[in-house]
């Protein structure tokens, strides 16, 4: 049966996580500093040093990934990086004392919470887009998406050959102009507000009344394919979509990660500088 | 019109294909409709183009509607066509050829720029990932880790030594105006971690005031660079068997905590040592002391035990010191309204604590009783019945014979005086001058009037009501009262502040209404005090710490800085 890195070894992972984030709060809580909560007292020193390293442990997965063999299976290591990830809310937190302002040990905090958070999102989207996509594409590839939409362009083409330039013009504007994704603002969107098939299709409609009676059944034609065409075209932006919301997750949380790495080492090598 | 129309078709295999078409007509139409004579079957063609003719002068082209027709790449509307002039209908070319033989005109046209495929236009044209689109992983992380650790690491750390301080402080005194002033704005103001206390705030930006050695914790140094008043917190030797000097002044004093005064009050800062001193030190006359609820012991107060010679001892409330003040003062007979008389009214009246013990400015303590002010409206220091107003100063015994003995020989010399037991010479009429013979009786009436007087003065109807007399057997001029010694304040080595206690009733804390000594040390025991206050962890009373009534830096102790420096050495 298939076991997800969730659920892995029993949720192993998980338990030593709650068990690292009990430990630091009862600690937090017993720990009665001179003056007050912050990353300076010897309780702060320890919960930042398990930070630091749980840092750069989990940016190892990186490079373990990419790797085959080791002693742990891959999964394994997953359910480690997101549960001892996420541990870091409480752990950093607790280091902070709750002290933060407008410096570089809170720009390190924020970069890690980001992190974090990217990563909580990359989970939310592997748990559940993949279904989705499955859903929306309805068996078929994207490339079957893609031919399907070239054969109606071409179909269209011939339809139009004998029809009059200003429709012809729409025709050419739905098959040449039509773009799919594009920025990764507009993949993340998933609609074209500017789709030149629409556009076509919308014009066409409207210009659709004052054509001769002869050219009636083409253009009736034309409306039937490059409606089809929008619609195969809002699918195929949503498969782009779903698929981007799965990858954009991840070009944060890697460059997050380093910045991080930065602001960390900035932070660290700062309080001691200045000591 | 006749007119041999060749179409060349590239293929892929790089040949080219020729089909030839003989078209008879009236005019040659050129466009995408299947209608026109010169077919060109692309959609980005118009549907009718253009129109070639021929009259007498030749072969010309006439553009249809508003259409984009170039003749040898130029868009016009009309032109004459000669051989080897290129047309340009959208994507086709339509070159004009030497005229053949049989015929008007011959054009070869090619389609120039193809419809590329569909699938593969649509493909080229869209985007369809996010690490397409150009968004890159590695180029995103390096900026931002690069620019992160120049903006917060680099520069914070080089910008010192490209940008030096332009006049660093010199001494200890200029420390201060220097720290405000001496520093330009530094790029190691995104360390900071956490607001300064207030009075810090003047030189927050600049850092190194206090963080002068990379990687050393901030220095004692520092601290002392302004603050040069600073007292120890025990001798030399007691600090260096104890371990003080080994405590950092940034131990209690942390900064970037807020604005609030970067002293810690926690008790154990002073519980660690001094709940066993006797271990640490076992020298020290203190006593070992820990929570104030708890482990506190009974309030000592420092008394005068032999004012003559000078000597104070502390002795537990639980003793019943006694405070040898050389003073009468029966609080309990000044606060019954039965026999205090108010001396303007002659009414009874009742004093209240009050009417005598009044705060210093401070608010914290109270002023030093005077006898002029607290005493002097009833006890007055009339020593003549007949001049009932007249009274003597509060001062000293000697002082005191030589006024009354001015007073006695200006009646002499005035003369007019009452008595009838008085010599004549001083009954005489007054402003009648005196002979020679007169003033030695004048004189000696004088005298013996004053004599009488100090002794009615230092006699328990007057000084001796306050004060212990001394050498009351002497010569009127050598009466004396003992030297009187009050403490200023009992208990030297802790502060208490009546200001923050003013809603609280005096008798709460002190039984002076039964005190019938002067010598009682009317102070409440540490029970009065457990009343409010406990230790500061308690939840059901004041959270009393160390500090709150005793301080670290001793005024009696020698200086804080050079003391550590020495004993480091």
């Amino acid at each position: 049966m298939h076991e997800g890195f969730l659920v892995h070894s029993n949720f192993k992972f998980l338990k030593w996580a709650s068990a690292l984030c009990i430990l630091s709060a009862v600690a937090y809580a017993i720990y009665d500093p001179l003056d007050v909560q912050s990353g300076g007292t010897w309780l702060g020193y320890g919960l930042g040093t398990i930070g630091a390293v749980l840092i750069v442990w989990l940016m190892w997965f990186g490079i373990r990934k990419r790797r085959y063999g080791g002693a742990f299976r891959l999964r394994s290591w997953l359910s480690a990086h997101v549960y001892l990830g996420l541990s870091l809310i409480v752990v950093a937190t607790l280091h902070t004392g709750f002290q933060l302002g407008w410096n570089v040990h809170t720009l390190a905090y924020v970069l890690m919470m980001l992190v974090i958070a990217s990563g909580a999102f990359g989970i939310y989207a592997y748990a559940r887009y993949p279904r989705m996509m499955t859903e929306n594409r309805r068996g078929l590839s994207l490339d079957e998406f893609l031919s399907q939409i070239g054969d109606i362009d071409r179909e269209c083409r011939q339809v139009s050959a004998n029809l009059p330039d200003e429709i012809a013009s729409l025709v050419l504007k739905s098959s040449n102009e039509t773009r799919i994704g594009g920025s990764c603002w507009r993949q993340l969107s998933g609609r074209d507000r500017k789709c030149a098939a629409a556009e076509a299709f919308e014009e066409l409609r409207r210009v659709s009344t004052n054509v001769g009676p002869e050219h009636g059944p083409s253009v009736r034609k034309l409306l039937t394919l490059i409606g089809k065409k929008c619609s195969l075209l809002a699918t195929v932006r949503r498969d782009i979509q779903l698929k981007a919301l799965m990858d954009i997750w991840l070009h944060l949380h890697v460059p997050l990660s380093f910045a991080l790495l930065a602001a960390l080492t900035a932070h660290i090598i700062s309080v001691f500088y200045y000591w | 019109m006749d007119a041999r129309i060749t179409t060349l078709t590239r293929r892929a295999k790089g040949g080219i294909g020729r089909r030839e078409e003989l078209v008879s007509a009236e005019v040659l139409r050129i466009g995408r409709g299947s209608d026109n004579e010169i077919f060109l079957p692309d959609p980005r063609v118009p549907l009718h183009l253009g129109v070639i003719h021929l009259n007498n002068d030749g072969l010309f082209v006439e553009a249809v509607g508003s259409v984009d027709l170039r003749v040898n790449g130029a868009v016009t509307r009309t032109a004459l066509l000669k051989s080897g002039d290129t047309l340009g209908a959208g994507p086709y070319e339509i070159v004009v050829e030497k005229k053949p033989d049989g015929f008007d005109l011959g054009v070869t046209l090619e389609l120039t720029q193809p419809l590329g495929d569909d699938l593969e236009e649509l493909r080229r044209r869209s985007c369809l990932s996010v690490a397409e689109s150009g968004i890159s992983k590695r180029g995103t992380a390096w900026v931002l880790s690069l620019l992160i650790l120049a903006m917060f690491l680099a520069v914070p750390v080089i910008w010192p030594f490209l940008a030096p301080e332009k006049d660093a402080p010199v001494d200890a005194a200029a420390a201060g105006a220097a720290m405000a002033k001496g520093h330009e704005m530094g790029f190691d103001i995104s360390w900071n971690p956490g607001e300064m206390m207030n009075s810090h705030k003047f030189f927050a930006d600049n850092c190194s005031a206090c963080h002068t050695k990379p990687f050393i914790q901030v220095e004692d140094a520092a601290c002392a660079s302004c603050h040069t008043a600073q007292h120890a917190h025990a001798t030399l030797d007691a600090s260096v068997a104890t371990g003080i000097t080994e405590t950092r002044c940034a131990t209690c004093h942390t900064e970037h905590n807020g604005p609030e005064p970067i002293r810690s009050e926690r008790q154990r800062l002073c519980s660690s040592c001094h709940e066993s001193l006797d271990k640490a030190w076992p020298q020290t006359a203190l006593l070992n002391a820990g929570d104030f609820g708890t482990a506190h012991p009974q309030f000592r107060a420092t008394v005068w035990t032999d004012p003559g010679a000078g000597k104070q001892a502390r002795i537990s409330l639980d003793d019943t010191p006694k405070e040898v003040s050389n003073l009468r003062f029966p609080h309990k007979t000044h606060l019954d309204p039965k026999k205090m008389k108010d001396p303007e009214t002659g009414q009874n009246t009742q004093l209240e604590c009050a009417s005598c013990h009044v705060p210093e400015a401070g608010g914290a303590l109270m002023k030093p009783l005077v006898m002029e002010d607290n005493c002097g409206g009833c006890h007055k220091l009339t020593f003549d019945q007949d001049a009932p107003k007249r009274t003597v100063s509060h001062g000293k015994p000697e002082l005191v014979y030589r006024e009354v003995q001015e007073f006695y020989a200006a009646r002499a010399l005035d003369g007019g005086v009452q008595e009838p037991e008085a010599p004549a010479v001083v009954r005489r009429r007054p402003g009648t001058p005196l002979t020679a013979e007169e003033r030695p009786e004048a004189l000696a009436w004088a005298r013996q009037k004053a004599d009488w007087a100090a002794r009615y003065l230092f006699s328990k109807s007057q000084c001796g009501s306050c004060h212990v007399l001394t050498n009351t057997e002497g010569a009127p001029q050598e009466l004396s009262v003992a030297p009187v010694k009050v403490a200023a304040v009992w208990h030297p080595k802790a502060r208490f502040d009546h200001g923050a206690h003013e809603d609280v009733v005096c008798a709460d804390c002190h039984a002076a209404a039964e005190s019938v000594e002067s010598s009682d040390v009317l102070l409440p025991k540490i029970a009065v005090c457990r009343d409010c206050h406990g230790g500061e962890t308690v939840s059901d009373r004041v959270p009393s710490p160390c500090v709150t009534c005793h301080a670290f830096h001793l005024d009696g102790m020698p200086p804080m800085h050079p003391a550590r420096e020495t004993a480091a050495q």
